[in-house]
């Protein structure tokens, strides 16, 4: 029924418009006032209405306006906006002046755009200068360091992997802190994983901008899921123009392993550690045999891979219809071998005026993407099979193929040759995407606009992961294929009505209301079988044995109201109140509902009397917000009491309790503050301070629970968090001259996190690696302090809970060290964009500083007494010999296994150079005479340095421990932009 | 005014889509609620196969665990250079309250003793068959005793790894483990060793009345009630009751010999025999996750003739066997086996590396109860009793059983006693009894240093070590304020 009657609303909306009455025509050139000169790409619109166009390259434009006594509204980044009454001229040149930069931009926030000088909460905005042509495939990757309060990391070097988005700290223990993604209005499923990243099917390239809500008063009007921010992404449209726009953008380029700083023992120096221990019992002649071979195993595993991209895009329209149309190609070799990404896209975003007071819309963006992972990554990620692991732990003196070129299937050690495996198996798997939304908007009465919006994201997933039955792992099945699907869907319906007035030419009135309802449904199905006559069949069917079959579903819902209220007095004072009230399928009946609200306020002091003639304070503005929001990423059905009946035992069905009901379940709340200084000095300097306090309640902690009742944990609404930060932007137009600019901006940002409270008279508890703990930051390690090796007999020694020396290892000796969390405190980024003549030169650093995280590669590298049988670092070498011997690794054999201390805990701050651009910019004389529009050719390198004391492959992980991460990788492209 | 009527229309449709509270209540497609799990009889036998399962659970319980975790604890078993440390913390004796094992045991043990009472609580809700259905009511019985047995199997094996052996504890005083008989989420404080073992002969005396069938050996029928009840009793000390039990056991079931007993370890065979329960795996079910041997015969294919394995038996150990005669031998060792870092071992190979019923190296179904150890309990229960003359029957019959050409010598006294314990100690060696006896009988033991074993090969625990009683995993004591941790594992709270 609901479905009905929202489809007859659709319905509704797009018939219930009136006939388009007879236009008006109106053209002219829009100019710099400063220097005459012609000014490009101004939009030219018509007051109250979204009748419009942009000048063209001449700065000409022409439109059609509903009468002789409309008014037209110039507007352009940068300069003041110009309001003009057509009085029925045909022809009306303007002149716009520089205005102050950047605060008549409109920006694009929750259900709608603002003007960016009235907005009273916290938004970053990354345009598309940042995110264009980096060679990522997933756009959050390129959010690193971009905007102040702003935390990516990625987590994986692996194509097509996402990034780790946290916005002003970790807001929650148990459950997720990352942001709300809303592309085109269109809210993005919040479930991430390694075969799962919605975003990886955007094309960066299609993003016009990026719009990060960081507090509440930005976020308060997604409510539910506004807690940990929202990141809202718009994407191109067309513009009205005579011309249609059509552009071919390619790179290609070549990836390569960027930094190692491990240092492996070569054959000579493995051979003799292992005589001196005694640890392999061989003959003589193999001794000798094997000391004729050294193979440099990360040269083996990791290889150098091509990354491309093609892409045509076309944009254009008239008065009633605008279109942006594009298709891109992406293909991208992971620096494993068999890791690959390859992805389609075609986007379609689509703006037609059926009458003046009705339009409807699309943004529809389609991908298909192609992926084969390292089989090890996904079903023996931490494993000895894991290519990474491999190429650390593989003996020096082992090598992937005989003298005849034929592989050598297995080796002493207990490693099955992972080339060879890498060669047999396959993990491959593909992905459909539909990201997009139908929309409708009417205008029944001046200044009232209807939308209706009807968005979905969509997955379509297929995986097969072959075991051929030559290889190790597939032998003892006789090969196995595991086929499998996933489909699932985010359907959001948003009704909105906003409704605008002016009153008394000083008060600026905007209210809005709407309706949304969220439903999202996965379903999945996979199978398992092996026992294969030949591999030469590589489908279930041909397979005869060890069949496993699996398949389930499961669905969330959402009903939400939600209004705001936007006030601006005489643009000197600026008032926002939001009101969100959400009911989530996820809690019980009586305490699924929860209201989210806000207050913010802006004084724009620059328009004070008593600043308007300071000349060297070019803007000064204050803003401070007040507002709650809500999370709910929690399980979908996790306050119900369940029975699995899914359990087997030979073969007979049995049963089991998943869980007790917990009707109580509710909302985490998450309280935030928000003050902040916009300045900008002599129209050159901008400096934004933001101040923000964050506490998060009722946390949806995983509160344990005494085993004896067969559960180990419990979802409850306990503990309290706090985050407090401080964020600084700095933007320098440090030269500006006509032939030289060179612009610096940079941010940081330092966040201090505290657990306030746990639960009942818990006050901490061990989680692994950390510790929780009243009073302390989430994420402080919790390790034994190593104290080195004893002179006198090589033993390892320790620091006791007391602080004196100990060569006995107790887990009660762990020390809170406080300050050592693997959660970055400060992180920020650089930017420097310089342009001479038609050249430029664009470095972007990112940094993090003070965050620790343990190298579990190194537990297995550098500790000869357990795992001395692979290959370790030649660090070991130096291990305690004889008596006096005063050295960091203890004598042979002396450390137990299983321990972990703060031997394996590295500082991994690092500052990198994430890309460095120089593009050139093909002057007028010669891309005319080749019948072009523009023509832009760069050269492009990412990762190619970074500094830091991490002894890993790559220190940047949002991981308290790394293991075989999967590295970053260098790349280099070369690129071309033309306008055709 | 037409504007307006329009309007109003348009915004009553609009704000009219409200959907009732219906839109929100959503639930699994894939789970039943709580409160519907125990409704007819189908139910109750789903219920009860959930409860085997929790048993089997992944290898943590009467899977992989309650085997290895005490196997590899003894002098029985060597860990050879550059093993995968697997294991390594029960070798080394250096098992804390953070260590996984333990606490997977323990929680799997307490899913047990939760799934059972569910099923046992509500029991209420089956009719009670008419007095012309006794099939009925004996199925109904059926289930209910299992269960019971089921629960009384999971404190006992809590109890004897988390307290104080009985013989040697103060019962009404020293702290056992939580007795648990409901499912919440509420602190339990640690019953004394005595009220867990009232529980626990309770449960097990009642389960033994229900019960009325031998179903196939993956279940526990009348057979393993009575073994079950004699295992308690040889526990307790009980002689005259360890005898009456164990006396069941023997006159229901024979020995097996021969092909039938190699069988029992090479194919899972020997049903209707020696096997009592076992428990149960098939192929598609659990992957690789009860690949009991694994550490004895290397998890992977061996590579170029090696057997890459992480455990191999004692030389003692070994020699204590008649090699040539001694059918244990050929079912639970083989000789010059070829593995990468030292000269060829004798592996231990019980649990084969090629069970045609499973694609896994070393996987193989549990053996939870054999008719041996009823001979075994009921040996050392008469010769406690001063009943020579049939303790060195039974102990002949079970040697006439595995020694071909045995012929017998009484033996009295500590001579009698010692035999005994050796016969159970080659008899039960990887069923993790050695373990439990020396704890039980307050005993240490020495590892002598033998060729390619690595680092604790001269691990030496005495019998007041006070590691024999394992620590409460640190998970329970953090969440349950009412636990109190055993004498020598400092708590951190």
């Amino acid at each position: 029924m609901k479905k009905i009657i929202n489809l007859a609303i659709l319905i509704f909306v797009l018939m219930a418009g009136t006939a388009m009455g007879q236009g008006f025509r109106v053209s002219g050139t829009v100019t710099d006032a400063s220097d005459g000169t012609t000014l490009p790409g101004v939009s030219v619109q018509v007051q109250g209405t979204t009748v419009g166009t942009i000048s063209d390259f001449n700065g000409q434009y022409e439109l059609e306006v509903p009468n002789e006594n409309a008014t037209l509204v110039y507007s352009f980044v940068g300069y003041e906006t110009l309001i003009v009454p057509v009085n029925s001229r045909n022809v009306i040149d303007v002149a716009l002046e520089t205005g102050l930069v950047g605060l008549q931009e409109v920006v694009v926030v929750g259900y709608g755009t603002q003007r960016r000088d009235a907005i009273t909460g916290s938004v970053g905005v990354v345009g598309s200068q940042q995110i264009e042509q980096v060679p990522l495939a997933s756009f959050d990757q390129i959010l690193q360091g971009q905007s102040a309060g702003v935390s990516s990391v990625s987590s994986s070097g692996r194509p097509g992997a996402g990034s780790a988005i946290q916005i002003r700290g970790r807001g929650s223990i148990s459950i997720s802190s990352q942001p709300l993604y809303v592309i085109d209005g269109v809210p993005i499923s919040g479930v991430r994983g390694l075969y799962e990243n919605p975003l990886s099917g955007i094309n960066p390239n299609d993003i016009e901008e990026v719009t990060i809500l960081k507090d509440a008063s930005a976020a308060a009007i997604y409510g539910s899921r506004g807690a940990n921010g929202v990141i809202i992404v718009t994407t191109k449209r067309g513009t009205a123009g005579e011309r249609s726009q059509l552009t071919y953008r390619g790179q290609y380029g070549i990836n390569t392993l960027t930094q190692d700083n491990f240092n492996m023992m070569n054959t000579e120096q493995k051979l003799q550690f292992e005589r001196d221990n005694n640890l392999y019992n061989r003959p003589d002649n193999v001794w000798d045999s094997l000391a004729g071979i050294n193979t440099n195993w990360r040269d083996e595993l990791f290889r150098s891979g091509q990354t491309q991209s093609h892409e045509i895009s076309t944009s254009g329209g008239n008065e009633r219809t605008r279109y942006f149309l594009s298709g891109g190609f992406f293909t991208q070799d992971g620096l494993l071998e068999r890791s690959d990404f390859e992805r389609i896209t075609g986007r379609l975003n689509l703006d037609h005026f059926i009458t003046e007071q009705l339009k409807v819309g699309t943004s529809l963006n389609l991908s298909h993407e192609e992926s084969n992972y390292s089989v090890a990554e996904g079903n023996y990620g931490n494993n000895v099979y894991n290519p990474i692991f491999a190429a650390y732990l593989t003996n020096p003196y082992e090598k992937p193929r005989d003298e005849d070129g034929e592989w050598i299937t297995s080796f002493d050690t207990y490693f099955g040759n992972v080339l060879r495996e890498l060669s047999l198996n396959q993990d491959y798997n593909n992905t459909t995407k539909l990201i997009g939304n139908v929309f409708a908007e009417y205008e029944p009465i001046e200044n009232l606009m209807l939308r209706s919006s009807l968005g979905v994201d969509f997955q379509d997933y297929i995986f097969e992961d072959y075991l051929h039955p030559d290889a190790v792992w597939g032998a003892d099945l006789g090969g196995e294929i595991s086929r499998g699907f996933r489909r699932s869907s985010l359907t959001t319906f948003s009704n909105t009505a906003r409704y605008n007035r002016m009153i008394a030419s000083v008060h600026s009135l905007t209210g809005l209301v709407g309706y949304e309802t969220t439903y999202y449904d996965r379903e999945f199905f996979n199978l398992s079988g092996g026992n294969f006559a030949s591999d030469k069949v590589r489908v279930p069917s041909a397979a005869t044995d060890d069949f496993t079959i699996g398949g389930s579903g499961t669905a969330y819902s959402l009903l939400s109201v939600l209004s705001q209220v936007n006030y601006a007095y005489d643009n000197r004072y600026f008032a926002d109140f939001s009101y969100r009230r959400d009911g989530s399928s996820r809690f019980g009946r009586d305490v699924r509902y929860a209201n989210f609200w806000s207050v913010g306020f802006t004084w724009n002091v620059k328009r004070e009397q008593f600043l308007a003639n300071v000349d060297p304070i070019t803007d000064l503005r204050v803003r401070t917000s007040y507002g709650t929001t809500g999370n709910y990423e929690i399980g979908n059905y996790d306050h119900l009491g369940l029975y699995s009946v899914g359990l087997q035992y030979v073969q007979n069905p049995g049963s089991a309790p998943i869980r007790p009901a917990n009707p109580n379940l509710t909302w985490e709340t998450s309280e935030g503050f928000n003050f902040a200084v916009e300045t900008r000095f002599f129209d050159r300097f901008d400096l934004d301070v933001e101040l923000y306090n964050r506490v998060t309640k009722d946390m949806l902690l995983l509160m344990p629970v005494s085993r004896t009742s067969g559960f180990t944990s419990e979802r409850r609404n306990v503990g309290q968090m706090t985050n407090q930060g401080i964020e600084l932007t700095l933007n320098a137009d440090v030269i500006r001259t006509p032939g030289f600019t060179w612009n610096l901006s940079t941010n940081f940002t330092y966040n201090q996190n505290t657990v306030d409270r746990l639960y009942l008279d818990v006050t901490e508890y061990v989680s692994g690696s950390i510790i929780v703990q009243e009073g302390t930051a989430y994420g402080t390690f919790y390790y034994n302090e190593y104290a080195g090796v004893n002179p006198a007999n090589g033993k390892p020694l320790w620091y006791d809970e007391h602080g004196n020396l100990t060569d006995q290892f107790r887990d009660d000796d762990r020390q809170t060290l406080k300050g050592k969390n693997f959660i970055a405190p400060m992180f920020g980024g650089i930017n420097s964009a310089m342009t001479f003549g038609n050249f430029q030169l664009n470095a972007f650093f990112s940094y993090v500083l003070d965050r620790w995280m343990v190298n579990n590669t190194k537990y297995f590298v550098a500790n000869q007494s357990n795992f001395g049988i692979y290959n370790q670092s030649a660090d070991v070498l130096d291990a305690w010999s004889e008596p006096g011997d005063n050295v960091h690794f203890p004598k042979y054999g002396e450390v137990p296994g299983s321990i972990f201390d703060t031997r394996f805990m590295e500082n991994a701050s690092f500052l990198r150079l994430r890309n460095l651009t120089l593009a050139y910019s093909l002057p007028a004389s010669v891309y005319e005479t080749l019948r072009l529009q523009n023509m832009r050719v760069y050269v492009q390198g990412q990762n190619l340095w970074t500094l830091t004391q991490y002894t890993g492959f790559d220190p940047e992980s949002d991981f308290a421990s790394e293991l075989n991460i999967y590295p970053a990788a260098r790349t280099i492209t070369f690129g071309v932009d033309i306008g055709l | 005014m037409r504007t307006i009527k329009i309007l109003t229309a348009v915004l009553t449709v609009f704000f009219m889509t409200a959907c009732g509270d219906d839109y929100l209540e959503l639930t699994p497609p894939d789970a039943i609620a709580d409160t519907e799990a125990f409704e007819t009889l189908e139910d109750f036998q789903v219920g009860l196969n959930g409860i085997y399962a929790s048993i089997r659970a992944g290898g943590s319980y009467w899977g992989k665990n309650m085997m290895m975790n005490y196997a590899v604890s003894t002098d029985d078993f060597y860990a050879v250079q550059g093993f995968t440390n697997q294991w390594g913390s029960q070798y080394a004796w250096t098992v804390l309250p953070g260590t996984g094992e333990g606490a997977n045991l323990w929680l799997s043990a307490y899913q047990v003793n939760t799934r059972a009472s569910n099923l046992i609580n509500n029991f209420g809700n089956l009719p009670t068959p008419a007095s012309d259905e006794p099939g009925l009511l004996a199925e109904q019985n059926q289930i209910l005793g299992e269960a019971k047995l089921a629960r009384a199997m999971a404190h006992f094996d809590l109890v004897r790894v988390f307290a104080k052996p009985y013989r040697l504890a103060n019962p009404a005083n020293d702290p056992g483990v939580p007795i648990v008989t409901v499912e919440n989420l509420e602190e339990k404080a640690r019953n004394t060793i005595g009220e867990v073992y009232t529980f626990i002969l309770e449960e097990a005396l009642e389960a033994r009345d229900l019960i009325t069938m031998n179903r196939e050996r993956h279940f526990m029928g009348v057979d393993a009630a009575n073994a079950f009840l004699a295992r308690v009793y040889h526990e307790m000390g009980d002689w005259p009751n360890a005898i009456t039990y164990a006396t069941n056991v023997i006159n229901a079931r024979d020995l097996s010999t021969g092909n039938e007993f190699l069988n029992i370890w090479a194919t899972d065979g020997g049903d209707g025999d020696e096997v009592i329960f076992m428990v149960g795996v098939h192929q598609s079910e659990f992957g690789n996750a009860l690949n009991l041997g694994s550490n004895f015969v290397g998890g992977n294919p061996p590579a170029g003739g090696n057997w890459r394995i992480d455990y191999i038996p004692g030389l003692e150990l070994v020699g204590m066997y008649d090699k040539d005669n001694d059918i244990r031998y050929a079912a639970y060792f083989l000789d010059n086996v070829n593995v990468p870092t030292i000269d060829p071992v004798t592996a231990f190979v019980k649990y084969p590396p090629d069970n045609p019923n499973f694609t896994n190296r070393g996987m193989n179904q549990m053996k939870v109860f054999r008719v041996a150890e009823a001979y075994l309990i009921r040996a050392e229960a008469y010769a406690e009793s001063g009943q020579a003359g049939p303790a060195n029957d039974d102990l002949e019959a079970l040697r006439l059983a595995r020694i071909s050409g045995y012929s017998h010598t009484d033996l009295s006294g500590d001579n009698l006693l010692n035999a005994i314990y050796d016969e159970r100690r080659k008899e039960m060696v990887g069923e993790s009894s050695r373990w439990f006896d020396l704890k039980r009988r307050n005993l240490g033991f020495a590892r002598t240093p033998q060729q390619g074993t690595g680092p604790d090969n001269d691990l030496v625990i005495t019998n007041n070590d006070h590691r024999w009683v394992w620590p409460i995993p640190q998970g329970e004591m953090d969440a349950n304020s009412l636990m109190v941790q055993n004498p020598g594992y400092a708590s951190d709270n």
